[in-house]
């Protein structure tokens, strides 16, 4: 493709045709989705388009979400910025890519190259903001198919569930020492229970949630509908419990009183557990 | 045994090239080249790392007390920074979490520290001082190059209830072996399942190398400590650990003068810095000081185990490092000062002088 140089580094409009036959430098392409009143008065940030040589031709640094809009509301013509080859590095593309310079954060070279060196899917989630960078850069060793395979599951996720899912994920796949085939298995498992979250954790601390079955065998069937509440020390550390519940007369604290005398019976197992029997 | 690397970078102070240390040092090193600095801040920013080797003298009080961890038993150890941060590299090391952009920092002139400790023994000559220098880094690692200790134990030596304690990782002892009176000086090795040791701790003495060194130190007349921490849960630990406590066996009982026990622990911060070793796919849950540890029924297991093994073999105390309350209770059924053969170990001494 000959490009013209006096157009370089200058924002032109082109024809959304011409624009369909460069392809995209990135595969995810869909960050920038505009208000249709913003692209109709041609508001919208120029699509870059980076001439990176002779041999390897023009490519689009973003903006496949943009076209798609444009080419719905019946535009011929597209705003672009081109760039010759001496004036981006991949770095200073995927900057753009990303929007980056918009962010508040701070991304210098060596985060930028570390988000280029991600698998795809990760790449995206942090791009679209749905996962910071560390917890990518950590999961990052995770095989391809696992990662592409947990993308829908991951779009139900607030954004701390998806970190949090991930390093789980990450831990219980490097402990168990599961392969590829395996992985997928447990995705598989996960995404079918009806809290994969939840579910993960508890494959994740075993013991745990052991002791905590444990506590709640105990504990539910005296409490159950008594309006007592009676809590273990946090994360099991400690012997401290804590007892909590409301009355108005004194006859609904004698009853509480006799729940309470009841349980006392039996709280010693559970108490043992966590400092005599150990697990 | 280990190779001392020299430092990329070398940086001193003006004064501190005058100190008999530093001479020593240099000579040893072959006489590299180094700068002077006013202060660690003039170090450039791309030297500022454990690759380079900051030399300086005195950086006001010199003694202070174990900071301890919040909701959890301190054995209230004094320590005098002698060496700030360690090249060894093991993969737990709680001081990845804000050491790592210092540089490797030594201290070369002990005798501040000395006329404090000196202090502290007439201000409170009735207690125990137990005070080391492995705090904030190895204390034998650098040793034979600096020779700091030897400083330091000549400078206490005399006094009956200092416990000067030189906590390593190394086999580094040979260089102290000739010094006439020892005091109560106590050369401690840090110990721990020889796997653990392969895998986890850098370029440390292999256990075998620690414990011949801590024969060597008996047989010349030094008191020893044993310290297993961290103590990692694996499968298959207790055969390990075994190991590891029969190879104490060699060691004259008599001489060991107290043994640690501390489970792995570790901060948010340092976890994130840490790389996904094996050991951290284990249980950890957040305690009262924020560090993670193993779900307290564990811990309380391990720590009965070790207790166990380690009756058989020595009378010496043997205490557990920043531990709770809770812990303490189900291990030993009371806490430390209630206990006769602790209450040495764990009365608090003051750091401050009064003038």
């Amino acid at each position: 493709m000959k490009i013209k140089y006096r157009i370089i580094n200058m924002v032109q409009k082109i024809t959304l045709r011409e624009l369909s036959s460069i392809p995209p430098l990135f595969t995810f392409q869909e960050r920038y989705l505009l208000s249709q009143e913003l692209l109709r008065k041609d508001l919208y940030p120029p699509i870059p388009l980076w001439f990176r040589g002779s041999k390897e031709g023009e490519w689009i640094i973003w903006g496949k979400g943009l076209v798609d809009q444009l080419k719905d509301l019946n535009k011929q013509e597209v705003l672009v910025r081109r760039f010759g080859p001496d004036e981006l590095t991949s770095t200073d593309a995927l900057i753009l890519w990303m929007g980056l310079e918009h962010r508040e954060e701070e991304w210098d070279s060596y985060r930028v190259q570390e988000l280029s060196a991600l698998p795809t899917p990760l790449q995206t989630l942090v791009a679209e903001l749905k996962l910071d960078l560390k917890t990518a850069m950590r999961v990052k060793s995770l095989p391809l198919r696992i990662l592409e395979a947990f993308i829908p599951l991951l779009e139900t996720f607030s954004y701390s569930q998806r970190r949090i899912f991930l390093r789980l994920f990450f831990e219980v796949f490097h402990r168990d020492q599961l392969d590829t085939m395996k992985g997928l298995e447990l995705v598989t498992y996960l995404v079918s229970s009806p809290n994969p979250l939840e579910e993960l954790h508890r494959i994740r601390y075993p013991e745990f949630h052991r002791l905590e079955q444990s506590y709640r065998a105990t504990v539910d069937p005296i409490l159950k509908g008594s309006g007592i509440q009676v809590s273990p020390p946090s994360y099991f550390e400690g012997t401290r419990f804590k007892v909590e519940f409301c009355f108005e007369k004194g006859t609904q604290l004698k009853k509480k009183a006799q729940i309470l005398q009841k349980l006392s019976e039996t709280i010693d197992s559970v108490i043992n557990r966590l400092t005599h029997d150990a697990i | 045994m280990m190779q001392y690397k020299v430092p990329k970078n070398i940086y001193l102070t003006p004064e501190a090239n005058t100190l008999p240390a530093v001479k020593h040092a240099l000579r040893f090193l072959g006489h590299p080249i180094y700068q002077t600095v006013e202060s660690p801040t003039d170090i450039p920013p791309e030297h500022q790392n454990q690759d380079t080797l900051f030399i300086t003298s005195y950086r006001g009080q010199t003694v202070h007390k174990c900071p301890g961890s919040r909701g959890h038993i301190c054995c209230n150890y004094l320590t005098i920074d002698l060496y700030l941060g360690c090249t060894l590299g093991c993969t737990y090391c709680i001081m990845k979490s804000y050491l790592n952009f210092s540089p490797l920092t030594v201290y070369a002139d002990p005798s501040p520290s000395i006329q404090w400790i000196r202090g502290l023994s007439n201000q409170y000559p009735y207690r125990a001082i137990r005070i080391g220098t492995g705090e904030t880094g190895d204390s034998l690692l650098l040793d034979p190059i600096f020779h700091l200790s030897r400083q330091l134990i000549e400078g206490v030596c005399d006094l009956p209830n200092v416990y000067l304690e030189l906590k390593t990782k190394t086999a580094h002892v040979e260089h102290l072996l000739d010094i006439p009176i020892k005091g109560n000086t106590i050369i401690a090795f840090s110990l721990n399942a020889r796997e653990i040791q392969e895998q986890e701790e850098g370029t440390s003495a292999s256990i075998e190398e620690r414990i011949a060194a801590a024969l060597r130190s008996a047989e010349a007349g030094y008191n020893l400590a044993f310290h297993f921490d961290p103590i990692l849960r694996f499968p298959g630990w207790e055969e390990q650990y075994s190991h590891t406590i029969n190879l104490l066996k060699k060691v004259p009982s008599e001489r060991i003068r107290w043994i640690s026990l501390g489970t792995v622990r570790f901060t948010g911060a340092l976890r994130d810095r840490m790389e996904d070793r094996p050991f951290l796919f284990e249980e950890f849950v957040p305690c009262r000081d924020g560090k993670f540890r193993y779900l307290q029924p564990i811990r309380i297991q391990m720590y009965r185990w070790f207790l166990n093994q380690l009756s058989a073999l020595t009378d010496a105390p043997v205490y557990l490092c920043m531990e709770s309350v809770d812990v303490w209770k189900a291990v030993y059924g009371k806490l430390p000062m209630k206990m006769d053969s602790f209450r040495d170990i764990f009365t608090h001494v003051p750091c401050n002088l009064r003038f």
